[in-house]
């Protein structure tokens, strides 16, 4: 168990190190964090729209980040030939696989994390359809050059990675920002569960939809990597966005060809993710309150899949052939 | 016997790329694994470091066969990979740390250890720097320190000085000679005047089967008798096979 946790946090650190990462998370973050300005004046909907934007941001860039993480953490290591050195340790494969999708897993958590609270935020500075917040407008932008000016700082200084840093920095601004801005909004607000719903979103509707986009990434993230242990990066990608793009209307199709419930259709939509689980927006739209079971249904599911693919990843890497390119 | 592998095949597809291998590494010997390119040495090292199971047959180390306990026996191999792959963002120190908490150590133990084995290749000045920013001769020593952090009974190198400049082969050819002492230790490689400067015993692979396996003195005696050098009797044994 050791062994996996210190491969874990050493998969984790080099996805983390990788400049990509941040650069995915930096153009997310100001994505979300410019949303609000291109849904002004849109008749009441604009947080419908923030979070909508919002939220599909983070399931793509998510997607984008869980396909370059377990290309950069697995099949680089596969292809310099480092795997090597790892296997020669009293290392077993399973751990390995294992690992390096804890690892991912871990920096995919932080990358979500991240965009959540950046959602949060920016579904309180759209604060109605004529004007915006503009003290957390301030707040938001100067979390990411703060954190911007810790990862240079730290690299100028003591040569670490920048994009650590800076990714590390973000992880704590955004949620501790959020969490303040919450408190302080909710103290102010005496009455907040019958306030115009066209300024206010409450956290018990959001943020369990927020939750369930962990889920869909982290799904993403297993599937990559194991599909990492026999691809690289383009083929992964280009696997990953298949699957993505099936999956968000195969459950549509399927009923429509063999009717809804059948056993057919129950078999070609469990072929692959169905990504509707994790999509809110519609609940959001209405401000209906996601029901405990749903999100335990949805945990169970992602669960059943992630182990599923776990294994999958298990199988493909147990026969593969390692360092192909240095041989 | 420290390193025992026994009747080893490998087939990639329908190929056979290592066809009923054998060979026996004590304590103190230094086995020269030669061959052509794609003879099967890598193969065959990582075959018998247990990166990768064979086909068909046995390795053991030290008694403990490496399939049935992977963790025992490779807890007892160091393996050095041909072309040094490392993690090129690690500092060396962190480099090494890493690789030794793998093995299990952790506080001064490892601290002891990594200290220990950046003194033997001589790292100390490297310590602190990126593994990126290190010339080819350090990534190797750096790749060296990792094999012998955890001071193994089996030295397993796959072309250890391949690329490396007179001066830097030099260093690690005494290091190899000086850790010979406790250890097993096989060096595959296809530079003979490799094994004339540090091993003491040949093992002549083409084609994955095995041309010959003596000593270094028999080898030479055999080049002597057809009136040649070490590497004229490497082309006359191994063209006939290739051809």
């Amino acid at each position: 168990m050791l062994t996996i946790f210190r491969l874990s946090m050493n998969a984790c650190r080099e996805c983390l190190r990788e400049p990509v990462f941040y650069l995915m998370l930096l153009a997310a973050l100001i994505m979300i964090g410019l949303f609000p300005y291109f849904s002004m004046f849109v008749f009441r909907q604009q947080i419908r729209l923030v979070c909508d934007s919002a939220m599909a941001t983070t399931m793509l860039f998510g997607l984008f980040a869980a396909a370059l993480c377990s290309a950069r953490t697995i099949s680089r290591e596969m292809k310099n030939g480092t795997v090597l050195l790892l296997m020669s340790k009293p290392v077993s494969r399973f751990a390995f696989v294992i690992a390096k999708i804890g690892g991912i897993l871990i920096s995919l958590t932080v990358f979500v994390l991240v965009c959540n609270a950046a959602t949060w935020l920016s579904v309180q500075i759209a604060k109605d359809q004529f004007r915006l917040s503009t003290p957390l407008i301030y707040w938001y932008f100067g979390a990411i050059c703060l954190a911007a000016l810790f990862g240079g700082v730290r690299n100028f200084i003591s040569q670490k990675s920048f994009s650590s840093n800076a990714v590390v920095a973000m992880a704590v601004l955004f949620p501790a920002i959020a969490l303040v801005t919450q408190i302080i909004r909710v103290r102010t607000w005496s009455d907040y569960l019958k306030a115009d719903t066209e300024s206010f979103m409450a956290a018990d509707v959001l943020l369990p939809a927020l939750c369930l986009l962990f889920f869909a990434v982290w799904i993403m993230g297993v599937i990559s990597s194991a599909l990492a242990t026999r691809m690289e990066i383009v083929g992964n990608l280009m696997v990953c966005l298949i699957l993505f793009l099936i999956g968000m209307t195969l459950h549509y199709f399927a009923a429509a060809a063999f009717g809804t419930g059948s056993v057919s259709a129950l078999l070609c939509t469990s072929l692959v993710p169905n990504w509707q689980l994790f999509w809110m927006a519609d609940a959001l739209a209405n401000r209906v309150q996601i029901p405990a079971s749903y999100f335990l249904w949805a945990t169970a599911y992602s669960v059943l899949y992630g182990v599923a693919w776990i294994g999958w990843a298990f199988f493909l890497f147990q026969d593969s052939e390692l360092a192909r390119d240095t041989r | 016997m420290m390193i025992e592998a026994e009747h080893l095949f490998k087939r990639y597809g329908t190929r056979l790329v290592v066809d009923d291998l054998s060979l026996h590494v004590n304590v103190g010997d230094t086995l020269g694994f030669i061959g052509p390119n794609g003879a099967g040495k890598t193969t065959t090292m990582k075959m018998i470091s247990g990166v990768m199971p064979p086909y068909a047959g046995r390795v053991r180390i030290d008694g403990v066969d490496i399939e049935a306990e992977p963790s025992l026996a490779k807890a007892r191999i160091g393996f050095l990979p041909e072309n040094a792959p490392l993690h090129m963002t690690m500092t060396v120190r962190a480099f090494l740390a890493y690789t030794g908490r793998l093995h299990g150590f952790s506080g001064r133990e490892l601290a002891r250890r990594v200290d220990r084995a950046m003194e033997r290749c001589a790292l100390k000045e490297a310590a602190g720097q990126e593994i990126e920013s290190l010339s080819k001769g350090y990534k190797r020593r750096v790749c060296l320190a990792q094999s012998i952090l955890h001071d193994p009974k089996a030295l397993i190198m796959d072309e250890p000085t391949d690329g490396l400049d007179p001066n830097q082969k030099r260093q690690i050819r005494e290091l190899i000679l000086s850790l010979r002492e406790e250890t097993a230790v096989i060096i595959s490689t296809h530079i003979l005047e490799e094994v004339d400067a540090v091993c003491s015993r040949v093992f002549l692979l083409c084609k994955g089967k095995t041309l010959f396996d003596g000593t270094k003195d028999e080898f030479r005696a055999k080049a002597d008798a057809l009136h040649t050098d070490l590497a004229g009797l490497f082309a006359a044994m191994t063209e006939g096979v290739q051809a």
